[in-house]
């Protein structure tokens, strides 16, 4: 209101000046400096031939200038028009979940239409709900339990940090120098979990729950630990939840067979998964994938990093979280899916360019990433393979691997 | 071409080190490397070109498993690793006891500033050890240089003595020249078709566990 008040106050002596102006439809700029002078009065007066000339070239440009100052001021009334457009559009779309998805949801969604809305992005707003209802609760934690867990590990620093007795901790296998070392790397890596956005740094205000999440899901589940990778999952949930909300979703989502299978960096597993992609990019983008074959470069080089941080290191934020929606929607399928769709959008500059460059090109995308033309990409890409589905591929590949590996015993 | 991994363990300060290599810049915020980032640079060696592929690789010690599988194709390693950090130090035993393989031979601290060089760990200055690269002659004759340079995000104090590390160049230099160090053999590999011989001794050198498995 004050504001508001103080600006209208700053208007009112322009006043004048717009009344003059107020038979104009647009307010000209550049055009107000193109003020046509007679010569000094110290020189010769131009003949009137010249004079009548340089009038008439004056005037042209005028037409010009005020002809490009309405294109624009036109190109900026269609933005602002677009731009309204789509917030109304966010606005309804957060309506509609709000009132009509999230009170319905083991009903609607899956749905068409849901699946459809879910497909536009959902609107930040309801975003951690809905990843939340996605991704469930398949192993029932409690906030409850995240406290003890969280308890738990306090008690890990402390007695870290005073160089007290180790505290037990039943866990499988991992030497006591590992699981120091991860607490030590979970300090390091949270400075480095989205630097530019300074919120999770020292002193950001994120710092300690995403400290905290990852360290109670050591104490969660010592069998996996802290991987690196997981902050960057963990920082994402951070900024659409509320912490042991976002912990929970955080455990149920690393407990998918598929980042169970990469954050326990099982290589079978692994290779399994990379198989299973390259029947698809074969499938999908035939042209790219002999040049890749060629070029000898795996899928390990670029998938690694996209799946282990579900995007959110490569992509700009705002459409990894769109990756998110439909990943939360689809699967792990989709993780697959987006990075055919990248492939496919590039497809042209990769096939021109050798290894290495298409190893720094995958590794660090370009930063002004367009997002419609990314999902337009990835939904040309057929998740079917001669009539088989992802999970048929995977199985098939799964059972040719592990026979192989019992033929070689 | 020749293929070239920078390796050691996490926060070392590795794609810090590629990155100034490449760009003659210092990185102010970094992500953490997932799996392996790249960079490549031309480089004269004795009149030659040879175009460096450098492999960034992650340093958690569960993505060893994933590195490991990069070595076969490297011509040359650079292995970075955090003076200040005991159980870093190759040679150094383990802080559950276990001797690491490998080993330094023969340490020689050679830069003459080394006790002026400050850097930043966990937030607060400290005085380095000093900043030296070590040598190996290793049983065919090749050389494998490793180059320590302090911890993770480089932050150096620039109002430290009227010295700042960067802009003098002391880092930036090094940082080169381990890696134009390493080019002869890494040359040396290409004109053979080798790379730096068999990589079971080089296992030896930067994979401390290599005994274990």
């Amino acid at each position: 209101m004050e504001y508001e008040e103080k600006t209208g106050r700053a208007q009112r002596p322009l006043s004048p000046k717009q009344n003059v102006r107020k038979n104009l439809d647009f307010e000209p700029l550049s055009t107000t400096a193109l003020i046509l002078e007679d010569r000094p009065a110290n020189l010769p007066a131009k003949p009137a031939e010249e004079a009548q000339k340089h009038r008439q070239q004056y005037e042209e440009m005028v037409v010009q200038a005020k002809k490009r100052e309405l294109k624009e001021a036109q190109k900026r009334k269609k933005q602002l028009e677009e731009r309204c457009k789509l917030e109304d559009s966010i606005g309804n779309a957060v309506l509609t979940w709000n009132n009509e998805i999230l009170p319905n949801w083991e009903t609607m969604c899956c749905s068409r239409k849901v699946r459809e809305l879910w497909w536009q992005g959902i609107p930040p707003s309801v975003r951690g709900k809905v990843w939340s209802l996605a991704i469930g609760n398949e192993l029932n934690i409690t906030h409850e339990l995240y406290d003890i867990c969280l308890a738990r590990a306090k008690e890990k620093w402390r007695s870290l940090s005073t160089g007290g007795a180790e505290v037990e901790c039943e866990d499988a296998g991992f030497s006591a120098a590992d699981r120091e070392a991860s607490l030590e790397l979970i300090k390091l890596d949270i400075s480095r979990t989205f630097p530019s956005l300074c919120i999770f740094q020292q002193g950001g205000p994120y710092h300690d729950t995403l400290h905290s999440i990852l360290g109670a899901y050591t104490c969660y589940r010592p069998d996996v630990g802290y991987v690196q990778g997981m902050s960057f999952i963990a920082a994402v949930l951070i900024l659409n939840l509320d912490t042991a909300d976002a912990f929970i979703a955080f455990s149920n989502l690393l407990n998918k067979p598929c980042q169970m299978a990469f954050f326990r960096v099982d290589h079978g597993l692994m290779l399994t998964y990379f198989a299973a992609f390259e029947v698809f990019f074969e499938e999908n983008l035939p042209k790219l994938f002999a040049h890749f074959k060629k070029n000898n470069l795996t899928p390990d080089i670029y998938l690694i990093d996209w799946i282990f941080t579900l995007y959110s290191k490569s992509l700009p934020l705002d459409l990894a979280c769109r990756v998110w929606d439909v990943f939360c929607r689809d699967g792990e399928e989709f993780l697959f899916r987006t990075a055919l769709g990248i492939l496919k959008l590039f497809e042209d500059i990769l096939t021109k360019m050798d290894f290495i460059h298409i190893a720094q090109f995958l590794t660090k995308l370009p930063e002004d990433l367009p997002s419609e033309e990314i999902f337009t990409s990835i939904a040309a890409i057929q998740m079917q393979s001669r009539n088989k589905k992802w999970a048929q591929v995977k199985r098939i590949l799964k059972k040719k691997d592990v026979s192989s590996e019992c033929g070689s015993h | 071409s020749g293929e070239f991994l920078v390796i050691g363990s996490a926060g070392t300060g590795k794609s810090c080190l590629l990155h100034h290599f490449i760009e003659s810049k210092f990185k102010q915020d970094s992500n953490h490397t997932i799996g392996v980032e790249f960079g490549s640079k031309v480089v004269n060696v004795g009149g030659k070109t040879v175009k460096l592929q450098i492999w960034d690789t992650a340093g958690q010690e569960r993505f060893r498993s994933v590195t490991r599988s990069y070595y076969r194709g490297a011509a040359g390693a650079l292995l970075v690793y955090d003076i200040t950090s005991r159980a870093d130090v190759p040679g150094d035993e383990r802080a559950d006891g276990r001797e690491r393989g490998g080993g330094v031979p023969e340490v020689r601290p050679h830069h003459p500033q080394q006790d002026r060089v400050r850097y930043r760990r966990n937030g607060n200055w400290e005085l380095g050890s000093g900043i030296g690269n070590w040598d190996w002659e290793l049983g065919t004759g090749n050389w494998v240089w490793e180059l320590e340079l302090g911890t993770g995000n480089w932050n150096w104090d620039p109002g430290r003595e009227g010295l700042d590390p960067w802009e003098s160049g002391i880092l930036g230099n090094l940082g080169i020249v381990a890696f134009l160090k390493c080019t002869p053999n890494v040359l040396h590999g290409i004109e053979s078709g080798t790379g730096i011989g068999n990589w079971d001794w080089g296992l030896g050198i930067w994979d401390w566990d290599w005994g274990l498995n």
